[in-house]
């Protein structure tokens, strides 16, 4: 994880687990923002910003109801439930085991470790 | 095929671990190496779905309790995500989909994570229940039936008919590189 070990990491649910985002990727964390229809797509209500579930865009389980959402390059993406910022230098990271290294291609960059689970790193910017 | 040991009535979870562990350990000790038949290869075996598989025991690194696994994005669904182990990560996947076998009872209490060796690599491997361990010879494994689906038989090494059964032999050269994610993804 390039950034150096002063890196704020944002620790957010989805699906069964966890996965960390660079903080400084997110534009903003909006607190429980109601989705309503648009026009081909979902939005953010009183916002104007497109709406997508972070967990289906990544292939994990979706959230029925989010309760945050990450701006990343002007779309909301949402999550189901409240994120945390770890230090880079306090999450354990670790490069990914090579049986998963294809997986750097994607946009995950390498482990950490919170509260004793793995948790995925995530070059948010390079897989949205 | 002869079994070497068996799991005691009302073993607990960390008690089939222990035992599973020593056992490992006393294989693998020098003494116990010389004593061995040379031809004989030991496998442990375990259960998934219906079948009785079983992998060399020389590929088995550890014999863990079912942790909290985390998923990863992008990847296929029989990987299920990786567990923080020994300071490291682990990926663990199911391969019962790969095999064609119905899902079982891993959340039971006889559920485990079997912790494979390749090479330099490790690979977390569910399994429903471990069995015990037994010693088989080359000359004792038969090919997988011709009757298979050749995508399944790709990850066998052979079958053989132990004394509680029939068991099925893995592949685990075959499985690590079947199950490698794919730089394309899912």
């Amino acid at each position: 994880v390039s950034g150096g070990e002063d890196l704020p990491l944002l620790i957010v649910p989805v699906g069964d687990g966890e996965v960390a985002i660079p903080l400084e990727d997110v534009e903003e964390v909006l607190t429980s923002p109601r989705v309503v229809p648009g026009e081909g797509e979902e939005r953010v209500e009183g916002r104007g910003l497109a709406y997508r579930d972070l967990g289906t865009v990544l292939g994990l389980p979706s959230a029925e109801q989010p309760v945050r959402a990450l701006v990343v390059g002007g779309v909301a993406y949402g999550v189901p439930g409240s994120g945390r910022v770890v230090a880079a230098r306090d999450a354990g990271l670790r490069p990914l085991p090579a049986f998963l290294a294809s997986l750097s291609e994607r946009g995950v960059l390498g482990i950490a470790s919170a509260g004793g689970r793995a948790v995925p790193v995530l070059d948010i910017r390079t897989l949205l | 095929v002869s079994p070497k040991e068996k799991g005691g009535e009302g073993e607990t979870p960390r008690e089939a671990a222990l035992r599973i562990r020593k056992l490992i350990e006393e294989s693998s000790a020098p003494e116990a190496a010389q004593e061995r038949d040379a031809s004989a290869l030991e496998f442990l075996s375990f259960r998934l779905g219906e079948e009785t598989y079983a992998l060399p025991l020389r590929n088995l690194d550890e014999i863990l309790p079912l942790p909290t696994i985390s998923p990863v994005p992008f990847t296929p669904s029989y990987l299920l995500g990786v567990v923080a182990h020994r300071g490291g990560v682990l990926p663990v996947v199911d391969v019962r989909p790969v095999l064609g076998i119905e899902e079982g009872q891993e959340e039971s209490e006889g559920g485990r994570l079997l912790v494979v060796m390749h090479g330099n690599e490790k690979l977390g491997v569910l399994a429903e229940a471990v069995a015990q361990i037994v010693k088989l010879t080359e000359d004792s494994l038969a090919p997988p039936p011709e009757t298979l689906d050749p995508s399944r038989a790709a990850y066998l090494r052979g079958t053989a008919e132990a004394a509680e059964g029939p068991l099925v032999v893995l592949d685990v050269p075959a499985l690590f590189e079947a199950l490698r994610p794919a730089s394309e993804g899912p």
